[in-house]
């Protein structure tokens, strides 16, 4: 340690660097633009224990060890993962500005109420989605960069819906209404391989939250029809790196296919259980649904909302090669139809 | 399987059910909706020390029957800074994309060694970013939804760190270099073993030299492209030195008894900055590549070296303000030599 200029090595000059000069596209200098030459070369397994990044000169000092576990490109890898990276930024809002918060009106108290129930359903889910992801990312090796990029935007996305759906709460002459039953945050929580949180989490859960979000009838307000909307545009990047994934994963573990799917029966399985237990949202889906046309529209309402979750999902699992599971899942969800 | 066996009553006149504190209202100010402008009442982050176990959100209603979801933090003072909701949303309104906010049509072939020195650097910055990227993700499930806002403000530094990795890397790619040799990383810091010792190695240490870095890249960039990269990670880094900063002053005034634990943290890693630096001067590739970019390449490395002394001497000085900021103005005495000799 010297505060003296020293004679300089420059050694680094002679690294064996790979040339490249990569030029940006009509969307800019994205991830996938960059793929280029051993850069873009992910390879099947990732030997590097550290930070090494990938397509790096060799050479450097031996490093640290770090607690990357999952070096299997299998195990985490989407094609689409770069796009969907870029397309995050892209599609990026602002709760405090996006949302026209001015335009809100006093609604009748239970509408309010049903507006601030659903609202606390949905705020705790993308608080659990930013738990359960977020501690995934230490264990994902950085072979797969593009992977771990697309999964920073997804926790940047709960984040901002755990907050966006707060504020709708709590913006009208409202508040927070009861807490979720909770079992499906265990069914995630409890998922011990990365490819079952997938299925869980982007694949079911993110079906049945779109399944909702498009439901036309659902918004009462021009604020919670943008909020629906917009994050309705983030969770289809969800479900669409769920699908590429899954995909990628079976076909390069086929041996894995039994053990995913006896997996996704904790998930269904915890839907089933919350919808029961949770007659306020039940009663707040009815309101809101009802929109004044009686009882009996509402609930055959609720029950069409069921019955699209259920499809939206049964699609989800044909578009990621998990066209068996299909019926099995139809039967253990189809009691939802008939909670309303 | 339970049945709610309770009718619905789809067009009830009251709601049935209980709710939190009724009746909040808040309308959006220059800022927009904020969360300073909902967290009211009994929104308000009031509690010392949270007993929720499950992912409950604050002032929402109990059920006694949800499942715990881990073990938490209880504590306040393990997680919490006073300016978190303030820092949340300014990284909300300040994302920006590496896609198209940078002018990379500004980029012009550069000399070699000016190149190379600036494909090192990115190198070396692509792979600290990796590490600042996963590891506040680790702490998550710790934190009480009680204090939620703390969460919510790691996934904006999850998000940020994840575009410098990937506008470094991107720099190192679009101008006919490539990426260089890594140095020692800064893996090692995935073995912390506590939030604040996170807070003071990565935010209040690390970032803080680093965004001492950015701000000088006036100097340190060669064109538009390279500039603006530097300013803006600059503001992105700003965020996540404050959160540290902040975070630092509510524990050292809530607990003062952990202060000495914090100074055993700063003892153990200051000497490893300057080793993970390779040297703060001129030792090691990354110090050498910006002596070239601060010199104007190879032929004026003296000068270069001069200039990356007086980044040194602000990279310290502003990290012992902060430390005078955050309460702690006796580390001058026991900061570890190798940076000491640049406090002025």
């Amino acid at each position: 340690m010297t505060d003296q200029p020293r004679q300089p090595s420059l050694n680094w000059l002679d690294a064996d660097v790979e040339r490249v000069k990569v030029l940006p596209g009509p969307d800019g200098l994205t991830l996938e633009r960059i793929m280029v030459g051993r850069y873009g070369e992910v390879p099947e397994h990732w030997p590097h224990s550290t930070d090494f990044p990938r397509g790096a000169s060799s050479g450097g000092p031996t490093m640290f060890a770090a607690s990357y576990s999952l070096n299997d490109k299998s195990d985490v890898w989407a094609d689409n993962a770069a796009a969907l990276y870029e397309q995050a930024i892209r599609d990026r809002w602002v709760s405090a500005t996006a949302v026209p918060w001015e335009t809100l009106m006093p609604l009748p108290v239970e509408v309010e109420a049903a507006v601030c129930q659903l609202c606390t359903m949905l705020s705790e889910d993308a608080f659990a989605a930013q738990q359960v992801i977020g501690r995934w990312l230490e264990r994902i090796a950085y072979g797969f960069l593009e992977v771990k990029s697309f999964l920073a935007t997804q926790v940047f996305d709960a984040g901002r819906h755990c907050e966006a759906f707060r504020k709708r709460a709590l913006a009208n002459g409202g508040g927070l209404g009861l807490q979720s039953p909770g079992v499906m945050h265990r069914a995630l929580t409890d998922s011990l391989k990365w490819t079952e949180l997938v299925a869980a989490l982007d694949l079911f859960r993110t079906s049945a939250m779109l399944a909702l979000f498009e439901t036309a009838s659902l918004p009462q307000t021009e604020v919670e029809a943008t909020l629906y909307r917009l994050a309705a545009r983030d969770l289809e990047r969800w479900l669409a790196y769920g699908i590429a994934h899954t995909r990628y994963h079976l076909e390069h573990r086929p041996d894995r296919r039994e053990q995913l799917l006896i997996s996704m029966v904790r998930a269904e399985g915890a839907f089933v259980q919350d919808t029961f237990r949770d007659a306020p949202l039940r009663d707040a889906l009815l309101i809101l649904l009802g929109r004044g046309d009686g009882v009996q529209a509402a609930r055959e309402r609720l029950a069409e909302l069921r019955q699209r979750q259920i499809d939206r999902y049964c699609d989800a699992l044909d578009r990621a090669d998990l066209p068996e599971r299909r019926e099995r899942a139809a039967t253990v969800l189809r009691p939802i139809t008939a909670v309303a | 399987m339970t049945t709610e066996v309770r009718p619905s009553e789809a067009q009830a006149e009251d709601w049935t059910y209980p709710c939190g504190e009724w009746d909040m209202r808040a309308t959006p100010g220059r800022k927009g909706l904020t969360l300073a402008d909902v967290d009211r009442g009994s929104y308000a982050p009031l509690t010392d020390r949270s007993t929720t176990a499950t992912m409950r959100q604050r002032g929402s209603v109990e059920r006694p029957e949800a499942p715990r979801t881990g073990r938490r933090w209880d504590k306040k003072a393990e997680t919490w800074s006073a300016s978190i909701a303030m820092l949340y949303e300014e990284a909300q309104a300040r994302q920006w994309s590496s896609a198209t906010d940078i002018p990379w049509d500004t980029l012009e072939p550069l000399p070699d060694d000016l190149e190379l020195a600036m494909c090192q650097l990115c190198t070396f910055l692509t792979q600290v970013e990796f590490i600042a990227a996963d590891l506040p993700g680790r702490w998550l499930p710790y934190i009480s939804p009680d204090y939620y806002e703390v969460q919510l403000f790691l996934g904006t530094q999850i998000m940020d760190e994840s575009r410098h990795e990937d506008v470094f890397r991107k720099r190192a790619l679009a101008n006919g270099g490539g990426l260089m040799r890594p140095g020692l990383g800064s893996s090692a810091l995935l073995s912390l073993q506590d939030f604040t010792e996170m807070t003071a190695l990565i935010h209040l240490v690390g970032e803080g030299f680093v965004q001492t870095m950015f701000r000088m890249g006036e100097m340190v960039g060669q064109n538009e492209a390279e500039k603006k990269i530097f300013r803006l990670a600059a503001q992105d880094e700003s965020r996540h030195v404050a959160f540290g900063v902040t975070h630092l002053k509510y524990l050292i005034e809530t607990e003062p008894d952990r202060r000495e634990e914090l100074h055993s943290y700063l003892d153990r890693f200051e000497p490893a900055i300057a080793l993970s630096q390779g040297g703060l001067t001129v030792e090691g590739d990354v110090s050498e590549a910006l002596a070239v970019l601060l010199g104007g390449g190879r032929a004026h490395f003296d000068l270069g070296v001069q200039k990356l002394l007086a980044i040194r001497k602000k990279q310290v000085s502003e990290y012992m303000h902060r430390l005078e900021v955050l309460g702690m103005p006796e580390r001058r005495e026991r900061m570890h030599p190798t940076l000491r000799q640049y406090l002025v």
